[in-house]
């Protein structure tokens, strides 16, 4: 196998990782895409610059997370289009339309402020250590664990957890809200 | 909902921060983890924090799990060409 047949490989395994996380930055699959390929040739031209034994996978993912702001700047397009997202996984998950439940869900992850999407994916998805996520975001480590913990405050807000049904006829939790409810009022 | 235990990360890696995200799990986060305040969502109830891990796990996965499309093994077959016919 040649080198470049496996860097090939390499960068391969990471393309899954790269669109998901993408995604969640641009909401819209097209342009998440475009920033993948972008990503991927930005890193195959710098990969002498990248170091062996080090994450390749944090590596790319801080390749295509300043690609991506870097061309929000020179466009000054707006981040997150809610719309956007809904109809777009919509239209290419038919299968999950009965799940209003989830869509609800996708629609609060894209209003939450960028950064602290960002924190909540990269730590909470594409399992990033908070350190691992801090280089990524070029932030320190304790502002990606206040940032997830807003992000996991807020979209409890939002989606008013406790009155939802989805925990299943679970005697423990129901008690638990109950008691969280009583706690509240 | 597409509940359930998820594969493991393709590339292995699970860091001990995400633990909480898991289900049955999240009895072993502790609030020692993490200053109050201050930590990932110390002030939610672990089951809520659970409940919404597993659902950016979802929303997540959905994509992940995609088969890798056809544009990029084009795109890398052709940076792999490149580079050899560069060498």
């Amino acid at each position: 196998m040649t080198v470049s047949d496996n860097l090939r490989e390499q960068f391969l395994a990471v393309v899954p990782n790269l669109r998901a996380f993408a995604m969640s930055l641009t909401g819209r699959p097209d342009r998440a895409d475009d920033l993948v390929q972008e990503t991927l040739v930005k890193a195959w031209a710098n990969f002498s610059s990248f170091q062996e034994g080090t994450n390749l996978r944090a590596w790319m993912f801080t390749i295509l997370r300043n690609q991506f702001y870097s061309e929000m700047r020179k466009n000054g397009r707006e981040i997150q289009d809610v719309d956007g997202v809904h109809s777009a996984r919509l239209a290419t998950h038919p299968e999950q339309q009965g799940h209003l439940d989830f869509a609800d869900f996708r629609t609060a992850l894209a209003t939450l402020p960028d950064d602290q999407r960002e924190a909540l994916i990269l730590i909470g998805a594409s399992g990033f250590s908070y350190e691992e996520a801090a280089a990524i975001s070029g932030v320190a480590v304790g502002t990606v664990k206040s940032r997830v913990s807003r992000a996991r405050t807020r979209l409890h807000e939002m989606l008013d957890v406790e009155s939802e049904t989805d925990f299943g006829p679970d005697r423990t939790s129901e008690a638990v809200y109950a008691t969280l409810a009583a706690a509240k009022s | 909902m597409t509940d359930g235990k998820k594969p493991s990360k393709p590339d292995g890696k699970n860091a001990d921060d995400t633990a909480d995200m898991d289900i049955g799990n999240m009895t072993e986060r502790s609030a020692s983890n993490l200053a109050p305040g201050v930590g990932g969502g110390g002030r939610l109830d672990p089951r809520v924090r659970n409940h919404i891990g597993k659902k950016i796990k979802a929303v997540y996965d959905e994509v992940l799990e995609e088969p890798v499309p056809d544009r990029f093994l084009s795109l890398l077959d052709e940076l792999a060409k490149k580079e050899l016919e560069g060498e």
